[in-house]
């Protein structure tokens, strides 16, 4: 019997052929950093991570402001709510592998510059709203509450990027988006970033997918429920 | 080194643990659903 392909297993058999080729790519082709050494790959795992993390934070402000201009739309509440949780799972991802390049290229596990201690804060935030979320369940103000906190979040998200900017920080500057500097990366460094980004985006999106689906069927099963008794 | 494999090792369980807590709860609900289901039919 032919068995239906789900867009989970698409993204699931998308993520993986591109992990395992930005892998390849990695640590084959591209160069190993000649004042860092080895311990500078870990820069493709921590920069798209805290991209993600970050730009997570900013779309789950915005499907909570969609929420509250329409509260009938529970979907932008379960889409705001499944964006958070895969969000906080690349932010830890982002500190702790941050955390073990800062060791062998600073000497220590932990400073508190602008840049990280913002990025920690995100992480308090996503924690804050996760928490809330689950301990306010079924007062009927969760969502309104969560949306509060994700648009405070969305303000610290373009506070990290620009950190290194606005402070002085020991922290290296931007290497992809508007605030990048021309050249900051060696070419075939630039594409293996480029590489692992994509792996960890779809990665990324079959997470959210998965989640959205349990979420939007638990928020039916318990309208059903309510219905029935 | 070490710390290059620490910090792909512990995102590697990171995202596992995270994929089978994900597919365990999948799992619960669809439990939940063919109770439901058995429930209405009574029910009805």
């Amino acid at each position: 019997m032919a068995k239906n392909i789900s867009t989970f297993e698409i993204f699931w058999v998308f993520s993986s052929i591109t992990l395992i080729a930005s892998l390849g790519i990695l640590f084959i082709w591209v160069p190993t950093d000649a004042n860092l050494g080895i311990s500078q790959k870990i820069f493709y795992l921590h920069v798209p991570s805290a991209i993600l993390g970050m730009i997570s934070i900013a779309i789950v402000a915005f499907l909570s402001i969609l929420y509250l201009l329409n509260t009938e739309k529970k979907k932008w509440d379960d889409l705001a709510y499944s964006f958070s949780e895969v969000g906080m799972v690349f932010l830890t991802i982002a500190l702790i592998s941050g955390s073990l390049w800062s060791k062998p290229a600073w000497g220590v596990w932990w400073t508190w510059e602008p840049k990280l201690t913002l990025t920690l804060v995100l992480w308090f935030i996503y924690v804050a709203y996760l928490m809330m979320r689950s301990y306010m369940s079924g007062s009927g103000n969760e969502a309104k509450f969560g949306s509060v906190v994700a648009l405070i979040g969305a303000i610290d998200a373009p506070l990290i990027y620009y950190a290194t900017e606005l402070w002085r920080s020991a922290h290296p500057g931007a290497v992809v988006g508007p605030n990048a500097e021309s050249g900051a990366l060696d070419e075939r460094m630039f594409f293996g970033l480029i590489a692992s980004f994509i792996a960890l985006s779809f990665m990324f999106i079959y997470f959210v997918s998965n989640r959205y689906f349990l979420r939007s069927t638990e928020t039916r099963m318990n309208f059903i429920v309510r219905k029935l008794n | 080194m070490e710390f290059l494999v620490a910090a792909y090792l512990i995102a590697w369980v990171i995202f596992f643990g995270y994929s089978f807590i994900l597919s365990r709860k999948i799992k619960d609900l669809k439990n939940d659903i063919k109770e439901l289901e058995i429930r209405i039919r009574e029910d009805s």
